[in-house]
């Protein structure tokens, strides 16, 4: 069984990150209901004996910044835009990097699977955080929303008679 | 001396920041190669010849690890220094890598100066053969 991390723990290890890789300030928010808007969410399996998805999301103004400060570009050019998911999915496997870590161990090998990144509503959006087994909301310095959640998958062995 | 560079990551974000670490860090490239996969890499590698390869390991089609085990099996490309360039923190993930061929091990988010270091380490002049 894996060390399951805390909310705060998940929270402290996303302001590290968009800190350190992303230059963007943020702090741990309440989980209210999101407003509709444009989402991008990147989201991956983390699969060691058990199965957890992580899922990042971010409105798409912020992924295109996310992308402009990784990149070194303005949020406003052409790059930074079509940029903006891959962007969104590599600070998603940074987080994946660290937890793998921190769940199961050093001296194993966790596989981490490709992430996906899809826009998201809302409201599809609040209905995946809500079921998550650990979830936080951050809020950044220019007042976007930030959520990262994760959540158990079932395994092959779960579905066996 | 500049160097020829190959950068193999399935994203373009990395491929760009691995690539801009290395115009920070001083390092004189006399073209910056990108692959998506490690098949793509291969294709690059057994036409070109590159002073050192930076690679992802979860990749689709091939992954850092098959790139690594192909090259090992392939006379002219073992010699080819590789940087696995990782998310991955895992001290056993390093390991595996490193002795399936990797010269050294980054791990992701990365400064410009790991790389200088590593560069550095790996192509000291007269130990590999660098493209004026």
């Amino acid at each position: 069984m894996s060390d399951k991390p805390t909310r705060e723990r998940l929270g402290s290890l996303l302001i590290e990150l968009l800190e350190g890789a992303a230059f963007v300030f943020a702090e741990v928010s309440d989980d209210k209901p999101w407003a509709e808007g444009d989402l991008l969410c990147a989201r991956l399996v983390l699969e060691h004996g058990e199965r957890v998805e992580l899922a990042l999301c971010v409105p798409g103004e912020l992924a295109r910044t996310l992308a402009a400060n990784l990149l070194a570009l303005e949020p406003e050019s052409e790059e930074a835009k079509t940029s903006a998911g891959d962007a969104v999915g590599e600070l998603a496997n940074m987080i994946a990097g660290t937890l793998a870590v921190e769940m199961f161990g050093a001296d194993v090998v966790c596989k981490i699977g490709v992430p996906r990144v899809a826009p998201e509503t809302g409201v599809e959006h609040d209905g995946h955080f809500g079921r998550a087994r650990t979830r936080v909301s951050l809020r950044t310095e220019d007042g976007h929303r930030v959520d990262a959640s994760l959540s158990d998958v079932a395994t092959e062995a779960d579905s066996l008679p | 001396m500049s160097y020829r560079v190959l950068i193999v990551d399935d994203s373009a974000v990395v491929r760009h920041m691995v690539s801009r670490a290395l115009s920070i860090s001083g390092i004189e490239t006399s073209s910056v190669l990108e692959a998506g996969n490690g098949q793509e890499a291969l294709d690059i590698l057994r036409k070109t010849w590159v002073d050192i390869v930076f690679a992802d390991i979860n990749m689709p089609v091939m992954t850092g690890a098959e790139l690594l085990e192909t090259m090992a099996r392939e006379g002219m490309l073992a010699t080819t220094p590789v940087v696995i360039v990782s998310s991955e923190h895992g001290e056993k993930r390093a390991q595996e890598m490193k002795q399936m061929g990797a010269r050294a091990y980054l791990v992701k988010p990365f400064r410009p100066e790991a790389i200088k270091q590593v560069c550095g380490e790996i192509l000291r002049p007269g130990k590999e053969t660098p493209h004026e």
